[in-house]
């Protein structure tokens, strides 16, 4: 092939490229994204996914073991365990609670309404992309931004409490590869980056198996890490598993 | 399984031939990452701020660096994010908040501030979500703005004031205007001649319509600059106007058309509109008579006000005028010092107290006029008194260096200086991270070119412009002046920035250039003249006492025909290159006694080009390197050659074909390998890893497209450190995956990449909470690090990363990075962290395992069935006070408490089953009282045993108790902060706990020796199944694991069970 012809041809190439760019939409993308991650439908047919592994504190150099469970209807229970004390942070679909055992007490203590903010998004089984209008989002497709040198589309998801979700999608895969949650917390503006990869299927739907996590523009090395080994969907997790431990 | 070496990737990299680039990008090299060490202790030149106060009580800043971007703080100035670092300049020149969209922001970029080093801008930015993210909406060639007025009452017309270009003549400056929110300009007021802009800009909130501009006419050369005409007398655009109709008509306001305004010609000025009274104005203006003026009627006449030294001071560099919006009569003007009004500019006083000097920006709060906050060329700082005492950010690390150098100790330290920032020297590595209080302040003025004496690391050299050489005791911080001095009727002409050189072949020889070049060997006690005027020595390029303009300023900022770049040969000491600022590459060969210009040999180079850097090779003596910074001449392309035959022939190795963006200020080649070669631009650094065909530019860790002034490779590490005229300075950890880079590695899907030997570094102590409000910069990496490369990002499946010791044992399984181009992982070294009992609160020091020992580890990464390999060698602290086999005394020590902890939780969770067994046989209905209490008896002794391992009592509080295992945590930790060999008494600590612990299990032996069967035997009479110490072991570890995993099912309960038995 010679050089002017491959010019020619990244030229068109370019060209094509630069006007799907013109034309794309937060939908295009989200909808690509639904499609990948296993289509609406098998989407919708997951009741709970099931996730366990570790989780690395690199800076900490901790290695701790790992539970999610996120249940249909909004609930997500997170579990981190080290020597045998279980750290709980859980949401019901209505209210938050936690344990944290690592100072010597075993009590449930209820969330302020900021802290349970995360719970409330990682609770989501579908993620927030799917029927995001009905979840109090509005969604704007912001173009290509790079993400550790290649380009991905990036979505801006703005959710009527004024919080915001940037997602990031690898045009190649249509996986997420990155979110930016933007939540006020007392007043605040607390900014989280999660880096997602690993993708394996649970119950016909692609889900990460790695997240990384930290304040937004940290140092890799500085990020919490969560490697999930085991994903299992649709297995229905005990009685108010979710729910704050009755009488406390 | 695809294993490789070394050898394979130079195998390879021989094989190579002739390849397109096509995969070298950001994404291939961005991915080594770098680490930003500051610091903010000097800060740097702050060019423009905004702030608004919040209904919530909480200050939103906006702060632009004059080459560092904009950094947006939300709680008023204790923390600050740069919100601009994706955009394609950082150097900032306005910054205006949308009156009634509070997440509309406007920047202006490129500082009007316009010193020699100062930067370029592309146009005008809007961020719609509060700076998070950016358009740029036009004036891509204004290079730099001054100011942006909106509209109060229709906040989509908007004002850009454009001074311009500084360096060249061009017609996009003026003033411009959109209505329609930026996405169309037109000109609304322009200059009678290209080189005249808009220096001043004010609205009056009353009416929008009416607006005050100030023209300016400026401009610099390499050697000179003016600020209104050529000299004091001279014809100059600068002007007054104002327009009643939004810019469509301008009236000229001058001494002729309005009173008490002084006569022509003018320089710069500034205008501004008093907020709380519009009828007040008042307008700084330089002329022969430079002052103040004011007008109370709305610009119909003026009164002369203050025209101290102070108000006028260097025009060119100070002309901005706040007014107090809620006091007509107060009035700021940022100058040296920052001076303030209170009656109405009749007198100013200084009130910048404790900071830095050279002020250029203040907000005022409107909601509380006590609280001030002003920028100038040390930095950001607030005042809550009114602008009497001011405090510091110290956590803006917008540094402007000109130049870094490194020393050999370990770790090493980071030399440079700075734009009216002085000389410092500053830790690359410390435990806790750098602080700001890391760095070491040498010498002052403006610094440049600094070195630690490597023929005695107590002593420095440092330098302040002008060439003002000292040589800093860092003992006693005596400062001695070593600058050469002139012959009779002799006048040395030393740049601004005058190059200072060490040999890389003698710690003794030191280099200086004026017009000639001057060798020490003696520490500046004696200069040895050894060139002669090696410039072109025009005397057109030497009329600095008549620089300036109306106002004359004669700094040695605009000193030239001298000498800006030295480079002695490491392979050949005789062999010197010089570059000078008028464009003259020289070349001895034998130590000075004959010089050779080589100008001429550069084919395509246009004449008198400033050599902005001169580098000779460390592989073969014929090979040089020079950049060249054409941006005086208003080039702003970037312009760098090589040569291979001793400057007979030269190549050019840097274009904007290329994709390189930025004038050249620096160009080196690698030390350990030649084909690599960095490449700094006013917009960057770039990378090349075949001999300057393809660049890439590096974007690793947010780094942004700032000014890369100077480069420096720390030879022993192997790190690449990088002086930021805005940002600092970075550092790239270890470059042996740059350095193996191959065609065939970028071409390939997977590859290992080479590492240093990871060395165990000793874990320090140190820092301490100082609160949010300060910058740390980073450290490297706690631990081994792992380099590969990837074609492509890895989505999909596993990403397995093993290590593997010597014996082949599994060691440690890692997440991987997963992203294009080279990627990095870093291992803690760390084994497993021991099994430990469950107590009422975690052991703190055994959440972790010893590290391994010093020794060779096989890497294995496991990607679609595809299994790939490498070794990695761990080696001790090369400051390690201990031997490698002091080292083994340690981790067997270590690895024995380790192993205790596990018998410990074997004991436990036997005891455990045991007291859960007999309680459960306890409460069965069908038994009798008699062996119901002989359960619960037995049941309390074996939960008392436990209670004898490990400390129990809940509840949160600091409760003292302290068992066996608490105690074997104290020691387990002893052992693990000092990786030499233990103590004696350690060791013997650590045996007379196994004693204990030996003698509970004794005691638990016992208990089911004897009492065991008396149970066992009471429950067989009662018909119910009895206990076995096996059951109990594996109910213990079951209810353990239950407390891990008791939301599993039981299968996999009892699958963890065994897997951690195994």
């Amino acid at each position: 092939m010679s050089g002017k012809f491959w010019i020619a041809l990244t030229a068109v190439a370019l060209a094509t490229a630069s006007n799907f760019a013109a034309a794309v939409t937060a939908d295009d993308v989200i909808a690509k994204n639904i499609g990948a991650r296993g289509g609406l439908e098998q989407l919708r047919s997951l009741t709970s996914l099931r996730r366990t592994g570790r989780v690395i504190i690199p800076h900490a150099n901790i290695d701790m073991s790992a539970l999610r469970v996120v249940q249909r209807g909004g609930s997500v229970r997170d579990e981190i365990t080290l020597q045998g004390l279980t750290q709980v942070n859980a949401y019901d679909g209505t209210q938050a609670w936690k344990i944290d055992p690592f100072q010597g007490r075993k009590d449930p203590e209820r969330m302020s309404a900021d802290e349970a903010k995360p719970l409330m998004i990682e609770g989501d089984l579908d993620l927030p992309l799917v029927d995001y209008q009905s979840k109090g989002y509005s969604a704007e497709y912001l173009g290509l931004e790079e993400v550790d040198g290649t380009p991905a589309y990036k979505l801006r998801l703005h959710h009527r409490s004024g919080d915001e979700i940037l997602y990031y999608i690898d045009p190649d895969t249509s996986m997420i590869i990155r979110d930016v949650q933007k939540r006020t917390v007392r007043g605040a503006e607390q900014e989280v980056e999660t880096d997602y990869g690993e993708y394996e299927q649970a119950g016909g739907v692609f889900v990460p198996m790695t997240e990384q996590s930290g304040p937004k523009g940290s140092d890799a090395s500085q990020k919490q890490q969560v490697v999930f080994d085991k994903a299992v969907a649709n297995e229905a997790p005990p009685a108010h598993f979710f729910s704050f431990p009755a009488g406390k | 399984m695809i294993k490789q070496s070394l050898a394979l990737v130079a195998l390879l990299a021989v094989a190579a031939g002739t390849w397109a680039g096509d995969d070298l990008d950001s994404a291939a090299v961005s991915g080594l990452g770098a680490r930003n060490i500051g610091s903010a202790t000097m800060s740097g030149r702050i060019s423009a701020i905004a702030g608004r106060q919040e209904a919530d009580g909480k200050v939103t800043l906006f702060v632009g660096a004059a080459s560092g971007g904009v950094w947006r703080s939300y709680d008023g100035g204790t923390t600050f994010q740069p919100v601009f670092d994706r955009q394609s300049v950082q150097s900032i020149g306005a910054i205006t908040l949308d009156p009634k969209n509070p997440k509309t922001v406007w920047v202006g970029s490129g500082e009007s501030w316009t010193r020699n080093s100062t930067s370029i801008g592309d146009g005008v930015y809007r961020s719609d979500d509060g700076g998070d993210t950016w358009r740029n909406v036009g004036l891509p060639k204004s290079e730099r703005i001054n100011k942006i007025v909106i509209d109060p009452a229709n906040t989509d017309t908007v004002y850009v004031c454009v001074p311009g270009a500084l360096w060249s003549d061009s017609a996009e400056r003026g003033l411009y205007k959109t209505t329609d929110g930026g996405k169309t300009w037109s000109q609304v007021l322009k200059g009678p001649n290209l080189s005249t802009g808009c220096s001043g800009l004010t609205i009056d909130p009353r009416n929008p319509q009416r607006l005050f501009a100030g023209l300016w006419d400026f401009r610099r050369q390499g050697w000179t600059f003016r600020s209104g005409g050529n000299g004091p007398d001279a014809a100059s655009g600068s002007g007054l106007f104002l327009t009643e109709d939004g810019g469509k008509n301008w009236r000229p306001l001058n001494a002729n058309t309005a009173q008490g305004l002084p006569s022509a010609p003018w320089g710069r000025l500034d205008v501004v509109i008093a907020p709380s009274a519009p009828d007040t104005v008042y307008a700084v203006i330089e002329g022969v008579k430079s002052g103040l003026y004011r007008s109370s009627d709305g610009g119909k006449t003026w009164e002369a006000r203050d025209a101290s030294q102070r108000m006028v001071w260097r025009p060119f560099y100070f002309s901005k005028l706040i007014v107090d919006p809620a006091n007509a009569e107060r009035v700021f003007k940022p100058n040296y010092f920052l001076i303030a009004s209170e009656d109405g500019g009749k007198s100013f006083q200084a009130i910048s107290a404790g900071t830095h000097a050279d002020h250029h920006d203040v907000w005022i709060n409107p909601t509380n006029p006590r609280h001030v906050i002003t920028g100038d060329d040390g930095g950001l700082w607030i005042s809550y008194d009114g602008g009497n005492k001011w405090a510091k950010c110290n956590n803006l690390p917008v540094s402007q260096f000109y130049h870094v150098s490194v020393d050999n100790k370990d770790p090493y330290q980071v030399y440079g200086g700075l734009q009216d920032n002085s000389s410092w020297a500053g830790d690359s590595e410390y435990p806790g991270g750098i602080t700001n209080g890391r760095w070491e302040n040498l010498y002052g003025g403006d610094g440049f070119w600094t070195f630690a004496d490597p023929s005695d690391p107590g002593f420095a050299y440092a330098e302040y412009q002008g060439g003002h050489i000292a040589r800093i005791d860092r003992h006693t911080l005596v400062q001695r002046n070593i600058q050469p001095m002139g012959n009779y009727q002799e006048k040395l002409r030393w740049n601004w920035n005058t190059p200072i050189a060490l040999s890389p072949t003698d710690p003794q020889r030191l280099y200086i250039g004026s017009q000639f070049l001057f060798l020490s060997t003696d520490h500046g006690q004696n200069w040895q003249r050894i060139s002669p005027d090696l410039t072109s020595n025009d005397p057109q390029k030497q009329k600095q006492e008549e620089s300036g303009g109306i106002t004359v300023d004669n700094s040695s900022a605009e000193m030239h025909t001298t000498i800006y770049g030295i480079s002695e040969s490491p392979l050949d000491s005789k062999l010197i290159w010089v570059g000078t600022d008028d464009g003259q590459v020289q070349l001895t060969r034998d130590s000075g006694a004959h010089w050779s210009n080589l100008t001429s040999h550069i084919k395509g180079l246009p004449a008198s080009s400033w050599v902005s850097s001169v580098q000779a090779s460390s592989s073969q003596p014929g090979t040089a390197y020079a950049s060249f910074d054409r941006h005086t001449y208003g080039d702003m392309n970037p312009w760098a050659y090589r040569t291979t035959d001793y400057g007979q022939t030269w190549t050019r190795i840097v274009a904007p074909e290329q994709g390189i963006r930025g004038y050249a200020h620096v160009i080196k080649e690698d030390p350990a390998a030649p084909n690599v070669l960095y490449l700094g631009t006013e917009f960057g650094l770039w990378i090349s890893v075949d001999s300057g065909a393809h660049w890439a530019q590096f974007k690793g860790s947010n780094f942004p497209a700032v000014a890369v002034r100077d480069l420096a490779v720390q030879r022993r590490n192997g790190d690449l450190v990088i002086a930021t005229h805005g940002r600092g300075i970075w550092i790239i950890d270890d470059l042996a995956a740059l350095r193996a880079l191959t065609p065939q590695v970028l071409t390939s899907d997977f590859t290992f990449l080479p590492v240093r030997p990871a060395q165990e570094r000793l874990s320090g102590f140190g820092g301490w909470p100082g609160g949010d409000a300060a910058f740390t910069g980073q450290n490297p990496p706690g631990g081994a690090v792992i380099n590969y490369y990837q074609k492509t990002r890895h989505v999909f499946g596993r990403l397995k990363l093993e290590i593997f010791g010597a014996d082949g044992k599994l060691v440690d399984t890692l997440p991987a990075s997963k992203h294009k181009g080279i990627n990095r992982v870093v291992w803690s070294m760390q084994t497993a962290p021991p099994r430990v009992p469950t107590a009422a609160q975690p052991a703190g020091n055994a959440q972790q395992g010893p590290r391994v020992l010093p020794g060779q580890y096989t890497v294995r990464l496991t990607k679609a069935k595809q299994i790939y390999e490498t070794t990695l060698s761990v080696v001790l602290d090369s400051r390690a006070p201990f031997s490698v086999d002091d080292r083994k005394q340690q981790f067997a020590a270590a690895m024995h408490a380790h192993a205790l902890f596990g018998r410990m939780t074997a004991l436990t969770e036997r005891l455990l089953g045991l007291k859960d067994l007999a309680e459960q046989r306890q409460k069965l209905p069908n038994i009798s009282a008699v062996t119901a209490a002989l359960a619960g008896k037995f049941a309390k002794s074996a939960d008392d045993l436990r209670k004898q391992i490990v400390a129990t009592k809940e509840g949160g509080a600091i409760t003292g108790e302290e068992r066996l295992r608490e105690h074997l945590d104290d020691i387990y930790g002893a052992l693990l902060s000092y990786e030499g060999r233990p103590g004696d008494y350690q060791l013997a600590r650590v045996d007379a706990l196994e004693r204990e612990l030996q003698e509970v299990s004794g005691r638990a032996d016992a208990l089911v020796k004897q009492d065991l069967p008396k149970l066992n035997s009471a429950l067989q009479g009662a018909g119910v199944e009895t206990i076995a110490d096996e059951q109990a072991r594996e109910q213990g570890a079951q209810l353990a694991a239950a407390m891990r995993f008791r939301q599993l099912q039981d299968s996999e309960r009892r699958a963890v069970v065994r897997a951690e038995q195994d």
